[in-house]
C-alpha cells in the first residue's frame, strides 16, 4: 500500500507543475586591491615582481632584483625557487628534470616545453653531463664553470648568478642548468619554436624590387636586415618592454651614421614604458610616439627589410619587435610617408610621376567629396554649365540633399571596406556583388543617390588606396569626413579653414625631434629626395634634419667612370686604325 | 591641464566653431536642382512697365528634343510639338517673357510661376534689342554688373528686331546641350572674325573709360527670304558686306551673329558690317584667324583666297601737334594663299611681292574707309587709340580736360598695312593650262 502511495505520489509529482530551482550563474567577485595584491604576492615572487623591475630598465635591474638577489648554493632551495616562480605544479609547461652527475652531485635543468629543442637538450646537455665520471671533476662553486667550459656541447651558454636572469632565460626558451653547490645557473640557448617562413610582403607590394618581408621572429628580421646591410657598425640593441610579457624589441641603427641623441631618446622612451603587456609594434608605437593626439602618424611602419635598410643607412633608427612583422622607423617627415619603396628601384622620372600621382591621390582622398559638396551647394558658378546641367538632370529624382547623399555613400563604402577586411576569404566573393551591384548600380537606379556621386566616391576610394602608407591613409579617411562637414557648413571657406588648421597642426608636429614638414618648413639644406626624387647619383647628402654623424652618402662624383676614359674607347670622328 | 582650463578651452573652441557655423553660409546653401539657370536673357522695350525681360532656361529633362533616350521618333518631346510650343518650350529649354520694373525684380516675378529659383550665375548671352540699345542701356548694364549672382563671362549682343523673337529662335539643332551651343556660338568669333566677342564687364569698362568707346556683337534673325530665285547672274558678283538677317541662307538656326554694334556713352550709334568688322578686329588686336579673298589682279572676275595672321601685333603711335592728334597705325600681317585660279605663277618670288602689295592696298583701303566711318560718322573711339594718346599727357586731369571723346573725330589717322604672303598652300608652282602658256610663263 505504502509502495503504491509512493508510486502515485511520484506520478502526480511528474504531472503537477513544479517550480524549477533556479540555477546559480557565475559572477566574477570583486577583489579588494590591497588584499588582492597581498594574495598575489607570494604566488609569483620573481615571475611578476622580479620581471617587472627587469622591464623597468636594464640599468636598474641588478639593484632591484628583489627577494633572491643571489643564487643559493643549495639545490633544494633553488628547486623551490624555480617551482615557486613558475607556479608549479599548476603550470604544466615548465619541466624540471632532476638527475645526479656521476652518482654523487645532484643537479637539475629547467626549461619550458614547446620553446626548446628537446633533442638538442638531451643530446648536447643531458648526455655529456651524465657521462661524466666521478674523477673528472671537483665539487664546489667552480663545478658549473667546468661544465660550461668542458662538458656542454652547445655554442651559446651563459653563466648567470642572478635568479631573475635565469627566470627570464627560461621564459625566452633557454634551458637553465643548476648543479648542487654552485652559485649560478648555466643558461643554454636551446630555443626552437614554430614560426612563419619569410614571405612576400602583404601590405607593401611592389613590382620591381625584393619580394621578402619581415616575419614575426625578431632574430630572423634582424638577420634579414644584416643580410642586405653587411656592416660591423650595424648595431641592434635589445630592450625589454612590458613588465608582464617581457618582450624584446630591437633598436637597429648604424652607429657611425646616426646621431647618438636619437638612439638615446628612443631607448629612454622605451625603457620608461611601464605597461604590463606590450604586444605588437602598434602598441609600442603608440607608447613612444610624439604626437599621441594627432591623426597623422609621425612614425613610419614598414614590413620590408630593404626599405628599413635604406632608412637606417640614411641615419634613422628602426625599432623591430618580437612577434611583429613590422619595423617602426623614426624619425620621419611627412614626405617619407608619401614615398613607396618602389621609388628607389625605378628610374627617377618614373618615380617622379608616381609621386605626383600619389600627391594627387592624397588630395582626391581627402578633398574630393568635400569639394563636390562645396561646389554644388555653394559655388555653382564654378562648374561648367554643361556639367552642371547633367548633374542636375541626374539629381532631379533624388530626394536627399547632397551632403546626405555623400555621407550615405561614404558610410556604405567604409562598410564595404571594413567588411572586406574582416570577411572570411571563402565568402569574400560575395562582397564584390554586394558592393558593386547593390550599393552602386541599384542605389542609382532607385534614385537614392545620383550617378555622379558614384564617380566621386570611387575616385576617393581609389585615391585612398593609392596612398602608400596605411596609417596615413587612415588619417586621410577620417580627415575626409571633417572636410565634408566643413564644406557642408561653410563651403570653400570651410575647407580652407580646416586646411589652414590642419597645415598648422602638421607644421607644429615633431617626430623624434624632427619637424614633421621639414625640408619644406623649416627650410633646411635642399633634399634631393623629399617630394621630387632626383637621380640616385644626385642624392649625395643625408637628410639635413637628421644631423647625422656622416652627412655625405656619396662622393661628390659618385659615378667615377664618367670622368674616366674607357680602356677601349674612341672619339667621334676618329679612325678605327 | 586643470579642469577649469580645459573648460575654458572647450568653451573657446565651441565659440569658434559655432560662430563660424551661425554666421556662415548655411542660409545660402542651395541644392543644385533647386535652381533654374538662365542661359540667355533678353531686354526689350516694355509696353506696360519699365523693361520687358525674356529668359531661356533648360528643362532638365533627360535628353534634348528629337534625340536622346526618350525622344525616339517624334515623341511628344521631339520636333517641338505645338502643345509644348504653347508653353514656350524650345529644344530642351523654356523661353518665357515678363515685364517688370527692373531686371532683378523681373526674376522674382518669374518665380511666381517657375518652381526653381531663377539664377543668373550661368547666363551665357545678354541680348539687347536695337531700339533699347539706341536709347541707352546704362541702367540695365549696371543692374547686371552690380548684381552679385550674374555670371562675369556673359556675352553682350545687340539684336536687330526684338530680343524676345531672337531668343525664341535660339534653338539647339546640333547636339542636345543648349549651353554648349551658346558657348560655342560665341567662340565662333575667334574662328571667323565676323563679329566681336565682348563680355559684359568688358563692355562696362570700355563704356566708362575715358580712353575708349565700347562696342559689341551685332546679331539678328534671318527669315530665309534672301536666297533669291531666278536666273543666275551672267557675271560673277563678289560680295563681302552683310548685316545680320541679310545672308542669303536657307535652313538651320534662324538667329545669326554678324557685324559690330558701336556704342558711345552706353548709346548705340551705328553698326559695322561683316567686312568692316574683320578690319576692325584686325586693328583692335582681337583678330584670331579668318579668311579674306581679294580679286585676282591677273584674272579679273576671280578671287584669291587668303588666310590672315598677325605677323606682329598692331603698333599704334599717337603724337600731338597743338591740340590735334596724329595717329599712326602700323599693321603687319602675313597671309597664306588658300586658293586661287592659278593662271599665273604667284608662287614665284617677284609675283609674290606683287601679290602682297595688292593685298596690302585692298586691306589698307578697306581699313581706312572703316576707320573713317567710325571716326567721322560714329565719333566713337572703339579702337582704343585713346589709350596711347593718354600717354602724351602728364596727368589724368590734363587728359580729361582735353576731352578725347570730342576731339577724336578731328584726329588724323594714318594707316600703314604690310602684308607678307608666307605660304602658298600645298601647291608651290602653278601655271596656265596649255603648252604655249607654260613656255611663256617660264
Amino acid at each position: 500500500m505504502k509502495k503504491k502511495d509512493n508510486f502515485l505520489a511520484a506520478f502526480f509529482k511528474k504531472l503537477a507543475y513544479k517550480k524549477k530551482p533556479k540555477a546559480k550563474s557565475f559572477y566574477i567577485p570583486e577583489i579588494n586591491e590591497h588584499s588582492g595584491n597581498a594574495g598575489a604576492g607570494p604566488q609569483d615572487p620573481a615571475g611578476g615582481g622580479g620581471a617587472k623591475k627587469e622591464g623597468k630598465g636594464q640599468g636598474k635591474r641588478s639593484q632591484k632584483a628583489s627577494g633572491a638577489a643571489a643564487v643559493s648554493t643549495d639545490i633544494n632551495e633553488n628547486l623551490e625557487f624555480i617551482s615557486q616562480s613558475f607556479n608549479l605544479p599548476e603550470n604544466a609547461d615548465i619541466i624540471i628534470r632532476q638527475f645526479t652527475i656521476a652518482g654523487e652531485v645532484r643537479a637539475f635543468m629547467a626549461y619550458i616545453d614547446g620553446l626548446v629543442n628537446k633533442q638538442l637538450v638531451s643530446i648536447s646537455i643531458l648526455r655529456p653531463v651524465l657521462s661524466l665520471k666521478s674523477g673528472d671533476f671537483e665539487r664546489g662553486k667552480k663545478l658549473i664553470d667546468f661544465i660550461i667550459n668542458n662538458v656542454i656541447e652547445i655554442s651559446g651558454v651563459k653563466k648567470s648568478a642572478n635568479p631573475s636572469d635565469a627566470i627570464y632565460g627560461i621564459l625566452a626558451g633557454k634551458t637553465a642548468l643548476y648543479v648542487d653547490g654552485c652559485d649560478s645557473y648555466a643558461l643554454c640557448e636551446t630555443q626552437m619554436f614554430e614560426k612563419r617562413a619569410v614571405e612576400t610582403p602583404r601590405v607593401e607590394n611592389i613590382v620591381r624590387g625584393p619580394q621578402e618581408g619581415f616575419t614575426e621572429d625578431l632574430k630572423t628580421n634582424v638577420a634579414l636586415l644584416r643580410r642586405i646591410f653587411r656592416n660591423k657598425n650595424l648595431v641592434s640593441e635589445y630592450l625589454n618592454v612590458g613588465y608582464r610579457n617581457n618582450i624584446q624589441c630591437a633598436v637597429v641603427y648604424v652607429k657611425d651614421i646616426i646621431n647618438p641623441a636619437i638612439v638615446k631618446e628612443i631607448k629612454r622612451r622605451i625603457n620608461s614604458i611601464d605597461v604590463d603587456a606590450v604586444i605588437g609594434d602598434g602598441v609600442l608605437g603608440q607608447l613612444i610616439e610624439d604626437e599621441a593626439w594627432s591623426l597623422v602618424p609621425t612614425m613610419l611602419t614598414t614590413e620590408r627589410p630593404d626599405r628599413t635598410a635604406y632608412c637606417i643607412a640614411e641615419g634613422r633608427a628602426a625599432i623591430i619587435m618580437e612577434g611583429s612583422p613590422f619595423a617602426i622607423i623614426v624619425p620621419v617627415t611627412l614626405f617619407s610617408l608619401l614615398h613607396s619603396p618602389e621609388d628607389f628601384f625605378l628610374k627617377w622620372p618614373f618615380a617622379i610621376l608616381l609621386r605626383f600621382i600619389r600627391l594627387l591621390s592624397l588630395f582626391l582622398a581627402a578633398l574630393l567629396p568635400a569639394l563636390y559638396i562645396a561646389i554644388t551647394t555653394f559655388h555653382r558658378e564654378m562648374i561648367p554649365t554643361d556639367l552642371l546641367i547633367s548633374i542636375i538632370k541626374a539629381k532631379e529624382n533624388v530626394p536627399f540633399p547632397t551632403v546626405l547623399e555623400i555621407l550615405l555613400m561614404e558610410v556604405s563604402f567604409e562598410l564595404i571596406r571594413e567588411a572586406g577586411v574582416r570577411m572570411p576569404g571563402i565568402v569574400g566573393q560575395t562582397l564584390g556583388i554586394i558592393g558593386a551591384l547593390i550599393l552602386g548600380q541599384a542605389a542609382v537606379q532607385a534614385n537614392v543617390v545620383s550617378p555622379v556621386l558614384i564617380i566621386i566616391i570611387a575616385a576617393t576610394g581609389l585615391g585612398n588606396f593609392a596612398i602608400p602608407n596605411f596609417d596615413l591613409a587612415f588619417a586621410v579617411r577620417i580627415l575626409r569626413f571633417i572636410f565634408i562637414f566643413a564644406s557642408a557648413v561653410l563651403g570653400f571657406y570651410g575647407i580652407t579653414l580646416v586646411l589652414v588648421a590642419l597645415t598648422g597642426a602638421i607644421a607644429s608636429m615633431k617626430s623624434f625631434g624632427v619637424p614633421f614638414l621639414s625640408t619644406a618648413a623649416p627650410r633646411v639644406r635642399k633634399s634631393f629626395d623629399s617630394f621630387i626624387m632626383w637621380p640616385i647619383w644626385k642624392q649625395e647628402m643625408r637628410p639635413d634634419v637628421l644631423n647625422p654623424l656622416d652627412t655625405r652618402k656619396q662622393a661628390p662624383i659618385s659615378r667615377k667612370w664618367t670622368k674616366e676614359d674607357p680602356d677601349s674607347g674612341y672619339r667621334k670622328g676618329e679612325d678605327d686604325a | 591641464m586643470s579642469v577649469k582650463m580645459a573648460k575654458v578651452l572647450a568653451l573657446l573652441a565651441m565659440a569658434a566653431v559655432l560662430s563660424s557655423i551661425f554666421t556662415g553660409c548655411l542660409s545660402d546653401a542651395l541644392e543644385v536642382d533647386d535652381e533654374a539657370f538662365v542661359l540667355v536673357l533678353g531686354i526689350d522695350e516694355a509696353v506696360g512697365n519699365a523693361v520687358r525681360v525674356t529668359i531661356q532656361y533648360p528643362t532638365y529633362k533627360r535628353g534634348g528634343s528629337g534625340s536622346g533616350i526618350l525622344g525616339g521618333g517624334g515623341g511628344d518631346e521631339g520636333g517641338g510639338g505645338v502643345s509644348r510650343r504653347e508653353f514656350g518650350e524650345v529644344d530642351g529649354t523654356i523661353v518665357t517673357t515678363i515685364e517688370g520694373p527692373t531686371i532683378v525684380e523681373a526674376m522674382d516675378f518669374f518665380n511666381t510661376s517657375i518652381s526653381r529659383r531663377i539664377s543668373l550665375a550661368h547666363i551665357k548671352l545678354l541680348v539687347v534689342s536695337e531700339s533699347v540699345a539706341k536709347q541707352g542701356i546704362r541702367d540695365y548694364i549696371d543692374q547686371m554688373v552690380r548684381f552679385m549672382e550674374t555670371s562675369r563671362i556673359v556675352q553682350l549682343v545687340v539684336c536687330k528686331g526684338k530680343a524676345e523673337d531672337f531668343i525664341r529662335e535660339n534653338v539647339t539643332l546640333t547636339g542636345e546641350s543648349p549651353s554648349k551651343n551658346m558657348e560655342l556660338m560665341i567662340l565662333q568669333s575667334e574662328n571667323i572674325g565676323l563679329f566681336p566677342r565682348v563680355t559684359l564687364p568688358q563692355f562696362e569698362r570700355d563704356s566708362k573709360s575715358p580712353l575708349r568707346s565700347s562696342y559689341t556683337a551685332y546679331a539678328g534673325i534671318n527669315d530665309f527670304q534672301n536666297l533669291a530665285d531666278g536666273p543666275a547672274a551672267s557675271e560673277k558678283v563678289f560680295k563681302w558686306r552683310y548685316f545680320p538677317g541679310e545672308l542669303p541662307r536657307q535652313g538651320g538656326v534662324k538667329r545669326e551673329f554678324l557685324g559690330t554694334a558701336v556704342f558711345r556713352d552706353y548709346r548705340m550709334v551705328g553698326v559695322l558690317d561683316s567686312l568692316e568688322t574683320t578690319f576692325f578686329l584686325l586693328v583692335s588686336r582681337k583678330f584670331q584667324k579668318g579668311f579674306l579673298s581679294v580679286e585676282d589682279m591677273d584674272a579679273p572676275g576671280h578671287a584669291i583666297l587668303l588666310r590672315l595672321y598677325y605677323e606682329d601685333s598692331p603698333k599704334i603711335g599717337v603724337k600731338f601737334q597743338g591740340d590735334k592728334a596724329f595717329i599712326d597705325l602700323k599693321l603687319k600681317l602675313s597671309a597664306d594663299i588658300g586658293a586661287m585660279r592659278g593662271e599665273s605663277n604667284y608662287e614665284r618670288i617677284d609675283k609674290l611681292e606683287k601679290l602682297s602689295r595688292h593685298i596690302e592696298s585692298v586691306i589698307e583701303e578697306g581699313m581706312k574707309k572703316m576707320i573713317e566711318k567710325v571716326q567721322k560718322e560714329f565719333k566713337a573711339d572703339i579702337f582704343g587709340f585713346g589709350q596711347k594718346a593718354a600717354g602724351n599727357f602728364l596727368t589724368i586731369q590734363e587728359w580729361e580736360k582735353y576731352d578725347w571723346d570730342s576731339r577724336f573725330p578731328e584726329a588724323e589717322i594714318n594707316v600703314d598695312v604690310t602684308v607678307d604672303v608666307r605660304r602658298t598652300g600645298l601647291i608651290f608652282k602653278s601655271h596656265p593650262l596649255g603648252i604655249n602658256a607654260t613656255q611663256e610663263n617660264r
